[in-house]
């Protein structure tokens, strides 16, 4: 099967599709992908290659939100495959090959708050005895606080993040703001007040979420809609930073 | 129900959202690989992505910043505390 595409200024390439599972490649062929991807050479040949490493996690992906959605009664969003420009963006910042990457495919479930997030992972756990937990809220990464479980299917590495909505609020700003200001504050570099910015609206975050799920649940949503507020204010205030 | 967007990053904009129906991921892949071609001069700028949500409401929770800026998904944080 080909699909006929439109590439660059009007030149149109035949593109075979990528055969189904069984990838052939080795590691160093992955790896070879990669290397071209970031020479910016994202040419027919190299996507098609490419795409059958991406899909090679296929069946991987499918038995672990399959398993999500039937077993937990869970609804994540699943991504079956990176894509270029986050391949990319880590092949540049970390000293990490494409065969490395834990992420290609993944999903992602975002819950209320600390108690459900802490609920959910103790039900993959269950699920997939076997994953690996990094938990990013007792070691945040540059103000990014989340639990990432590394399921393994077959071998295969698929990544379940899982957010809760102000800890995800965090993490799509900061991304938002990183493609807008500049990408390196990701990596805690990139414009001061930018950092600032997000550094305070971490710690807003973070302090709300230390606090005991044993206190009164009227006050904690109070404590709640003010970090909302506050939030609200940075956001304003980031404003002025965009390019 | 699946989806690909195409999103610019540095624009902050989506410049495409398909669907598919949750038996049509090979027509998505096919999609995603025909845009990624199309827009492979700002490979590091321009995000295809497949995503498979229950919904476009689901999606919108999870993958709020291809629909709309930070206030709106300030505003559904803000919505998921009230409906709580």
């Amino acid at each position: 099967m080909a699909a006929t595409v439109r590439w660059g200024s009007g030149l149109h390439v035949a593109v075979p599709m990528a055969k189904r599972g069984g990838l052939s490649y080795s590691k160093s062929e992955i790896d070879r992908i990669g290397d071209r991807l970031r020479d910016e050479q994202v040419e027919s040949e190299i996507l098609v290659k490419l795409d059958a490493y991406r899909e090679s996690f296929e069946p991987a992906y499918q038995e672990v939100v399959s398993r999500i959605r039937e077993e937990l009664k869970i609804a994540p969003t699943g991504r079956p495959g990176k894509s270029i420009p986050s391949i990319l963006h880590k092949l540049n910042r970390e000293s990490i090959r494409l065969s490395q990457m834990q992420d290609i495919a993944g999903c992602r479930i975002v819950v209320v708050d600390i108690p459900d997030q802490d609920e959910v992972l103790r039900l993959l756990g269950r699920l997939f005895g076997d994953a690996r937990t990094i938990d990013r809220r007792i070691r945040p990464s540059h103000g990014y606080r989340a639990v990432h479980v590394v399921a393994r299917i077959a071998g295969l590495p698929v990544e379940i993040q899982v957010r809760t909505d102000l800890q995800h609020l965090w993490a799509e700003y900061s991304e938002m703001m990183a493609d807008a200001v500049d990408k390196d504050v990701k990596y805690g570099e990139g414009p001061v007040e930018l950092r600032e910015l997000l550094a305070s609206a971490a710690r807003l975050v973070q302090d709300l979420e230390s606090i005991p799920a044993t206190a009164e649940l009227a006050w904690r949503e109070e404590r709640r809609l003010d970090v909302i507020n506050m939030f609200q204010k940075l956001i304003r205030d980031g404003e002025k930073l965009r390019r | 129900m699946i989806f690909v967007v195409v999103y610019d990053r540095k624009a902050g904009a989506v410049l495409e959202t398909r669907r598919f129906a949750n038996e049509q991921l090979s027509d998505a892949k096919a999609y995603r690989q025909r845009c990624e071609l199309q827009h492979a001069a700002r490979s590091d700028e321009v995000e295809v992505v497949i995503l498979d949500a229950e919904n476009e409401e689901a999606l919108k929770q999870t993958h709020g910043r291809y629909f709309g800026g930070a206030q709106e998904m300030l505003d559904r944080a803000a919505e998921r505390s009230r409906h709580r």
